[in-house]
């Protein structure tokens, strides 16, 4: 029973039982593997294979470009058999398609890797192992990792708060690799000796948490957050709020007030890469929604299409209307069944047409819920009223660029108004009129 | 996986494109309107009990009324027809509950009339009205008579006229609802009167042979409708909690901690009435969580000092009509802090929050 108040959240009806208590389960990569050029934010990655070349598993396919951008690397064993320009998630990025052999011969591991690393290297390796947050964010894990000159971090943050309504990913991670996730912490440790390390998980995941205490006894600074189950939890800027107390400066990263955040996965992947010297090749993500007949957690290697994993799971038991790269409140629609699993795939969402049904927008009735149950505090409607009007600059000191696009005050809204759509519009428009200036 | 059996693959199905979130919360602004109206039918029954089959009666002329205006007002400015929402029937409910018993009919479609037409149309509908269509309508309805006579007939009715005159001199205006117990009490009293019903029966909605309005009487029935409306999350418990703390507060420190006295207060007159419907208006009790704070607590201590001075006929309702006049500015300055941010949100002081959807200056427009 919840009442009407100044929530910040919402609380999705949660689909998370289906594969809650599912193993992890491996699957056979398919013949043809698609490597986007684009799996991470920032700038994309230029390809440095041609066609005929043969890779291996761990191969340097992309080479990432800047300072803010990450490697491709090969999931499989094979042959390049094409390189393209072909349209997937975030826009048109050439791709490396890959003919699996089926052999998976692994590339050596690096071989500064091993139990003493020296606290330089460790960005090195992680650059080289070609991670990225695995929370969906995808920002490359490399640069985060990198101390900042002026600033001390003394907080290490991982993000375990699984908020979508259908993803178990991250669950499943935490409960089966717990001990590979706290050492991952303690390579990150040792470089930057922090006072205090936090791990944010929901009161639904609560197996998780027992795991990682049992996997980090001794180790004094790690504290088990049980956060209360509810959207957008697992947001960094709430997650760091929630665990510490103190808030991101507008416009600033979580290193401004001593805090790294990452995903716990991102965790497990750094302890592969730093003491075992093997490149991110894989992971896990959920495979989950209503017309999914058989739901799973799967271990998938990077690069596989989505077509692919449907049978995978069983096939459909009802005919899917929309299918999301995410979950119901962030996800992004897909329409291409080539698409791949990518570093930031934590789940996909299949929904019926009955689900996504649509109600009719009519006037706003000023309830104040969209007030309410904004994580970062905003006024949707007025920057929404503000948009329609075509009133930009009044949109912008309103804080339309606040906005962390968590999708609440349209979740929420009884007269169904499009207000993070206005929002995202606002927030274009903006950007648009400070690059004209 | 059998290799006869076809591949299954997304291009095989007809998928749609669009932007998240792809859920929503199942509820509309329709059903929330429902869950207002069903809240209503408490006091409506409790109105129905002690007044008879007039509080029913009315109450239905009151909603066909504010529902036929909204129409015929719709159609005449040629606006999109919005009766569909039923607003217009919570606004006539909430007319009808407010009349005094033994109102005339035709003075029930007047007030509909004026608090659909004036007060939520011409300013541009739902969500637009600064003031509460209902409240604005019983304000001058119960104004009237004092209006009249202070003004046209230059005499004041209240303050000159014994309690009995102001009843029966009150005609045609009937004024019968202000002889509540709260005449009793009110008027610079300090303690609780000879002659006032018990508490209990105040509580219960037994008012005596003294009158009040129709919706207003069972405090009871109002509580039951209160809970009902928070366990729906319909209504932020805040906003009547503070406003009826407030008012409670400023009684207890007046009457010198008499609880009685206090607790006379809490169940007379248009109290639990506003506490439930009028304070936790959506579209006049202000739009931000502080602006909603400051609208409960200002309107208590209007309602206090206007009980205690005797200034009005109507404390509660004209308290709730400066509230809803002030508060947008007050939603203004009170714009809550954003995430990261050390200030609040500035807006230059003439923008209008409550300003329509999509007005363009075509002048701008070239």
């Amino acid at each position: 029973m919840r009442f009407k108040t100044v929530q910040k959240a919402v609380f999705p009806k949660h689909n998370k039982s289906r594969t809650h208590n599912k193993a992890i389960e491996r699957v056979d990569a398919p013949s043809i593997m698609v490597y986007p050029m684009s799996m991470h934010l920032g700038a994309p990655a230029k390809p440095v294979v041609a066609v005929g070349d043969k890779v291996k598993v761990g191969t340097l396919i992309g080479e990432g470009q800047g300072f803010i951008s990450a490697h491709i690397l090969s999931s499989v064993s094979g042959e390049v058999v094409s390189i393209e320009e072909r349209d997937v998630l975030s826009g048109v990025y050439t791709c490396v398609i890959v003919k699996n052999d089926g052999e998976y011969i692994e590339e050596p591991p690096f071989p500064e890797a091993g139990d003493n690393v020296a606290p330089d290297m460790v960005p090195e390796l992680i650059k080289r192992a070609g991670i990225t947050g695995m929370g969906g964010a995808t920002f490359p894990t490399n640069v985060k990792m990198i101390p900042p000159k002026d600033k001390k971090i003394d907080t290490i943050i991982l993000n375990g708060a699984e908020c979508e309504p259908y993803s178990t990913s991250d669950l499943r991670t935490m409960i089966e690799y717990a001990d590979e996730i706290i050492e991952g912490v303690r390579v990150i440790d040792e470089g930057f000796n922090v006072d205090k390390i936090y791990i944010g998980i929901e009161d639904n995941a609560k197996e998780a948490g027992e795991a990682l205490k049992k996997a980090a006894e001794g180790y004094d600074k790690v504290e088990v957050k049980v956060l209360e189950a509810k959207y957008p939890q697992g947001s960094e800027k709430q997650l760091i709020e929630n665990c510490t107390g103190r808030q991101v400066p507008s416009g600033g990263l979580p290193s401004d007030i001593g805090c790294i955040v990452s995903n716990v996965g991102t965790f497990q992947m750094i302890y592969r890469a730093v003491r075992l010297g093997k490149p991110m090749v894989e992971r896990v993500t959920t495979i989950s929604g209503t017309p999914i007949a058989d739901p799973k957690n799967l271990l998938v290697r990077l690069g596989t299409p989505i077509d692919d994993l449907i049978d995978v799971c069983g096939g459909f038991q009802e005919v899917p209307r929309k299918v999301l790269h995410g979950g119901p409140m962030m996800g992004k629609t897909i329409k291409d069944g080539a698409i791949p699993i990518s570093k930031g795939t934590t789940h996909i969402t299949f929904m019926t047409a009955e689900e996504v049904d649509e109600e009719e927008r009519i006037d706003c009735i000023r309830c104040s819920e969209c007030l309410n149950v904004c994580p970062v505090s905003l006024q949707p409607i007025l920057i929404s009223n503000a948009y329609e009007r075509g009133d930009i600059e009044k949109a912008e000191e309103l804080g339309a660029m606040d906005c962390i696009e968590c999708g609440n005050c349209s979740f929420i809204c009884p007269s169904k108004i499009p207000l993070l759509d206005n929002i995202r519009k606002s927030k274009a428009a903006i950007k648009q009129n400070a690059k004209a200036v | 996986m059998t290799t006869d059996k076809k591949k299954t693959t997304l291009a095989d199905y007809d998928l749609v494109l669009d932007n998240s979130p792809h859920v929503f919360e199942k509820w509309s602004s329709q059903w929330i309107m429902l869950q207002v109206i069903i809240a209503m039918l408490f006091p409506l029954a409790a109105g129905t009990y002690f007044f008879g089959f007039q509080t029913l009666y009315l109450t239905v002329l009151a909603v066909v009324t504010c529902v036929i205006s909204e129409y015929l007002y719709e159609k005449i400015v040629r606006k999109r027809v919005t009766i569909t929402d039923l607003s217009a029937v919570v606004t006539g409910m909430l007319v009808g509950l407010s009349m005094p018993n033994g109102v005339q009919w035709f003075s029930v479609v007047l007030v509909s009339l004026f608090a659909i037409i004036v007060v939520k149309m011409i300013p541009g509908g739902i969500g637009k009205n600064r003031f509460n269509p209902a409240v604005g309508g019983r304000v001058v309805y119960l104004m009237a008579p004092w209006i009249v006579n202070t003004f046209v007939q230059g005499e004041d009715l209240i303050t000159t006229a014994s309690h009995a005159e102001a009843i029966t001199g009150a005609t045609p205006w009937d004024l019968v609802s202000e002889a509540t117990p709260l005449y009793y009490i009110a008027s610079g009293a300090q303690e609780v009167p000879e002659g006032a019903q018990t508490l209990f029966n105040m509580f219960l909605g037994d008012q005596g042979a003294w009158g009040g309005s129709l919706g207003e009487t069972s405090a009871l029935a109002l509580l039951v409708a209160m809970a009902f409306l928070i366990f729906r999350r319909i209504i932020n418990p805040k906003q009547p909690a503070l406003f009826i703390g407030t008012v409670a507060a400023i009684m207890l420190v007046y009457s010198g901690f008499d609880f009685e006295f206090m607790m006379y207060h809490l169940f007379s007159g248009a109290l639990m009435l506003a506490a439930t419907f009028m304070v936790t208006d959506y579209a006049s009790g202000g739009l931000t969580p502080h602006g909603r704070t400051i609208f409960a607590i200002g309107a208590g201590i209007l309602t206090a000092v206007f009980r205690i001075g005797w200034f009005a006929p109507e404390g509660v309702g004209i308290s709730i009509l400066i509230m809803n006049a002030i508060i947008p500015f007050v939603d203004k300055i009170a714009m809550p802090k954003i995430y990261g941010h050390k200030k609040r949100p500035k807006v230059h002081a003439d923008y209008d929050l409550t300003e329509p959807l999509a007005k363009r200056d075509v002048l701008t427009e070239s």
